[in-house]
This record gives C-alpha cells, structure tokens and sequence, in this order.
C-alpha cells in the first residue's frame, strides 16, 4: 500500500463518518417532527373534550329521583308541599355551585272533604298566572315566583282530567282524587346547553 | 434536497411505529378527562344509594364511614358531607388535581336534604 491509496482511505473514512452525522440530524429532526405533530393532535383533542360536559345529565337523573321522594318524606311529617317548597330551594342552591340554572314548576292535588285542593310551586324566577281546568270547572290562578299558591275544585270524579296551561306551556294529567299526585316540570340550564324534564306520579 | 427526503422518510417510519405501539397498547394510553373522573365519582356514590349504603351515613354526617365504603384503588378519595352550600362536615383535600362527583338526597327516613360531594384526586 503506497501513500496515495492510504490517503484516499483516510478520505473515504472521513466521508462515511459525516453522511452518519448527517443521518443522525435526519432522524433527530423526524423525531421533532413526530412529537410537534403528536403535542398538537392531543392539544386538539382535549379542546373538543372541555366543551362536551355532559355531568348536567346525571344531575337531572339525580333530581328526577330525589323530588317525588321529598315529597313523600313531606307528606309522612304532614308538612306536605312546605317539604317540597324548600327542596326546590335547596336544589337551586346546590346546582347553582356547579354552574347550573335550575328553575321548576310544579303540582301537587291531595283531597280534601268536597274534592281536590290543587297547590302549584312557582320557581320559574317569574311570577306567572296558571289556568287549571278540571271538566268544566276553569281557574285562573296568580302565583309569585318563588312562592305556592292553592285552589280548591269541587265535585271531582275519582279519576279525573286536569289541564293546565301557563306562559304557552300545556299539559294534560289523568290523576286519582283519593291519591296524592305530583307533576314537575324542571330546566338545567348551563350556557347553551339544557335540559327539560318532567315528573309525574 | 436529498436531506429533506430523508426527514420526510423518517418522519414517516416513527409515525407509523407510533402509531403501532399505541394501537396495540389501546386504551393503557387513555386519559380520562375531568368530567368523566366526575361521573364515575357520581357513579360511585349513586351504586352505594342504590346498596342502600349511602343515606344513613349522610344524614348522620359520618364523612368517614361513608369514604371507608368506597372501594377504589386508581384514586386517593375523601367524602364532605353538606346540609346546605357551605355547611359542611368532612374532608375537602388541599391539593392540585381534585375531581368532584356530587350527589343529591332529600333525606333517608325523614326529610334531611343533603348534599354528598365525593373528592377524587
């Protein structure tokens, strides 16, 4: 081996040594690349997961169960819809930490010697006036936001029709005069999203 | 121009390295988001109600009796206990990362409303 074809080997040596650098530099901006695209992917995904809360359904599930109950534990204490009036209060209270609108209306008939006493719960955060009407009998009844007001229908069969309508809402019950009755009608609202429910029994 | 062929390759390779990994590993990789954290929290005290576990510690107000019913390993879990917003007996964790589940009851015999918040963190 003379020195001329030492030197060419040194040469080539040299070269192969940087193309592997180079090679290194490729993969390391790759892997740059790879990760850059990864962070952005999961940035995205968690943005359209913040928006979706669905938590307000579970609440209302919660609710929907709650309320007849309340009343039955009223109706026990004979404190009746006074049970129910603060339950509603408490529940507005409760779903207000977490960001949600609760807002209700609601019914309870219990008789009495001569027929029906109707109460209705106004908790609509505005005062409305309610037409209750059983078979020909029609009542206009006022009740402030946040209070009860109560009426009394005479002459009423055992199993009867009440019709109600307030602030374009109405609503056809078949209810039993000799049982306790209730009819809910409840929102969640939270930004845009909202939830209308109701309960009958 | 050789160069930028050569990123645009292996690009390509750890892409679908990566993605191979994550298929087969499925769901070790999942995170879950705080409102799933704060359902399964719901969850959780809604399957004690339905035990018939749940009401008769609250309206006791035994936070600790009722966090020692819960069986959960992936999480540290305390349980606060309230009769109205504020009004409150239990163990509300000072640290970073809480989820919250609550759940609603009107009473268990008698009317005693109560608010159960279940801590995950």
């Amino acid at each position: 081996m003379n020195r001329e074809s030492l030197s060419y080997t040194f040469t080539d040596i040299s070269k192969i040594s940087d193309k592997r650098i180079k090679g290194q530099f490729f993969l390391w901006g790759a892997l740059l690349l790879v990760i850059a695209f990864f962070i952005g992917s999961v940035g995205l995904t968690q943005k359209i997961i913040v928006t979706e809360s669905d938590d307000m359904s579970f609440y209302s599930d919660n609710i929907k169960k709650e309320i007849p109950k309340a009343l039955n534990f009223g109706l026990n204490e004979s404190n009746g819809t006074s049970t129910l009036v603060d339950f509603s209060r408490f529940l507005d209270s409760v779903l207000a930490e977490r960001m949600i609108k609760y807002s209700s209306i609601w019914l309870v008939s219990e008789k009495n010697d001569t027929g029906v006493d109707i109460t209705v719960g106004n908790f609509l955060d505005k005062n409305i006036t309610i037409t209750l009407n059983i078979s020909t009998t029609s009542k206009n009844l006022f009740v402030k936001d946040n209070s009860t007001n109560k009426t009394t229908f005479t002459s009423v069969n055992p199993s009867f029709t009440l019709k109600i309508e307030y602030d374009g809402t109405t609503k056809t019950l078949n209810w039993n005069r000799d049982k306790v009755n209730l009819y809910v009608r409840y929102n969640l609202t939270r930004g845009k999203k909202r939830i209308i429910e109701e309960i009958t029994g | 121009m050789r160069g930028f062929w050569h990123i645009v390759e292996s690009f390509m390779a750890i892409t679908i390295i990566i993605t191979f990994v994550m298929i087969i590993s499925g769901g070790l990789i999942k995170v879950q988001t705080p409102e799933e954290t704060e359902i399964k929290a719901y969850k959780i005290l809604k399957n004690l109600d339905e035990k018939g576990v749940l009401r008769s510690y609250a309206v006791n107000n035994d936070y600790s009796g009722l966090n020692s019913q819960i069986e959960l390993y992936n999480y540290n879990h305390s349980i606060e206990i309230c009769q109205s917003v504020g009004n409150c007996v239990g163990d509300e964790p000072n640290t970073e990362n809480v989820w919250v589940g609550t759940y609603i009851i009107s009473g268990d015999y008698i009317y005693e409303p109560r608010i159960i918040k279940l801590y995950l963190y």
